[in-house]
Order: C-alpha cells, then sequence, then structure tokens
C-alpha cells in the first residue's frame, strides 16, 4: 500500500522530494491521480509504513502536506488527513 | 485490420466488418494507436530545469496511466539521458516498453554524451527511422 501526499505548490513538491530522499525515504513523484482534485498537478508518494514517518520529516522542515491519501489494494483512495 | 510486434515476428489480425459504422470504428481504433511522442530534451519544455523534469516525470507517468497509448517514443539529443544508465524514469520506460510501446534513442546522441553503453531500456535508433517514424504519425502502420 502507498500514500499519497499533496502539497500546495510544485514549490513544495520539490523540496519534500529533496528532503525526504535526503532521509533515506523512498519517495516518488506521481501526477496527482484523477481522483483526487487538487491545486498542484503533481505529488509525493511514499510507502505507506513509512508516510508518518514522511509527514514528520516534511515537518521539521517547514513544509506541510496539504492532504494525504491513502492507496488500497484495489487502487482506491481514502483520505488519511 | 491490427499489427502486433511479438519478437522478431508481425502478428496480423484480420477482422470481418459488416457495416459503415463498424469499419470507422475499427479505422479510428487503429488510427489512434500510431501516436509517436518525441521528447528531445530530459527536461519537458523550456524553462526552469528542476520543474522540466518533474514535469517529465510526470508525463510520463501520466501516459502510464492512460488507455491510449503511443506506438512509439522518440529519444532523441538531451532525451536520451532518459533511457540511460541513472535516469529516475527508467522504471516508467520499462513499463511502457513491456505495453507495447517502442523506445528510440537517437545512436548519433548516445555516441556524443558517451552513453551507448549505458542505454538500459529500448533501442539505438538512427535518423532514417526517426524521420520515417515521425512521418508515419497519425497514419495506419
Amino acid at each position: 500500500m502507498t500514500c499519497i501526499l499533496l502539497f500546495q505548490s510544485v514549490h513544495q513538491v520539490m523540496k519534500a522530494e529533496k528532503v525526504l530522499k535526503e532521509r533515506g525515504v523512498a519517495v516518488d513523484l506521481i501526477p496527482v491521480p484523477r481522483e483526487i482534485s487538487s491545486d498542484c498537478g503533481v505529488a509525493i508518494q511514499v510507502p505507506a509504513e513509512v508516510s508518518e514517518k514522511a509527514l514528520c520529516f516534511i515537518g521539521e522542515r517547514g513544509l506541510s502536506c496539504v492532504e494525504c491519501y491513502q492507496r488500497g489494494d484495489g487502487g482506491r483512495f481514502e483520505k488519511k488527513q | 485490420m491490427t499489427t502486433e510486434k511479438r519478437g522478431p515476428d508481425f502478428h496480423l489480425r484480420l477482422q470481418k466488418v459488416k457495416s459503415g459504422e463498424d469499419h470507422k470504428a475499427v479505422r479510428e481504433k487503429r488510427d489512434g494507436a500510431n501516436v509517436v511522442v518525441y521528447l528531445s530534451s530530459r527536461f519537458l519544455g523550456i524553462g526552469d530545469e528542476a520543474l522540466g523534469s518533474v514535469l517529465m516525470r510526470s508525463f510520463l507517468k501520466t501516459l502510464l496511466e492512460l488507455e491510449t497509448k503511443p506506438s512509439r517514443l522518440i529519444l532523441i539529443n538531451g532525451g536520451v539521458w532518459l533511457s540511460s544508465e541513472g535516469s529516475d524514469v527508467l522504471e516508467t520506460l520499462r513499463i511502457l516498453s513491456e505495453r507495447g510501446v517502442e523506445i528510440l534513442s537517437c545512436g548519433t546522441c548516445l555516441d556524443f554524451y558517451g552513453l551507448k553503453e549505458k542505454l538500459k531500456v529500448g533501442v539505438v535508433s538512427n535518423m532514417f527511422t526517426i524521420a520515417q517514424a515521425l512521418l508515419e504519425a497519425g497514419t495506419s502502420r
């Protein structure tokens, strides 16, 4: 399972990706899925098991994701935050 | 009629159509499949390179999600970095290739950037094939 983190702008996405890579989190940059609407067209995907840790790392740098979704095995999205 | 390349062979599939409407549908499907994507840089668009890199990753991943796939992806000049060792999009390109998208990287460009031995996905191509592929785009294959 994976978690999709949405941010307010592409600048924030790029900064967050850099932070997570530095901290060794397996991060993937993806287009925002059609089922989810967002002002920014790109999002960050992380494995669900490290999503809490990823949010902490991002928060430490003064960044905050606006929404967080968990993608289940069936491909459905469940809003977590 | 549809064609499919399986290894060294081409498989031809013929379908009998009954009405003009069916014929139109078959033609539209066939024509829709022959779309060529031409990438002349590892960045998408002109402007900030970091943004261009993000957009390129997003674009290629979006192609994975779409039902209609291009028939070919042509990588030329700096675009060949995408199919070479160390690229962020190798996995995405591998999946596209597995789903039938031909990935052609310009041989001259690989040579220029010292990437000839580092090509990881798709095949080395030349200007003749690339030009022909572009001219044939939008027509039946």
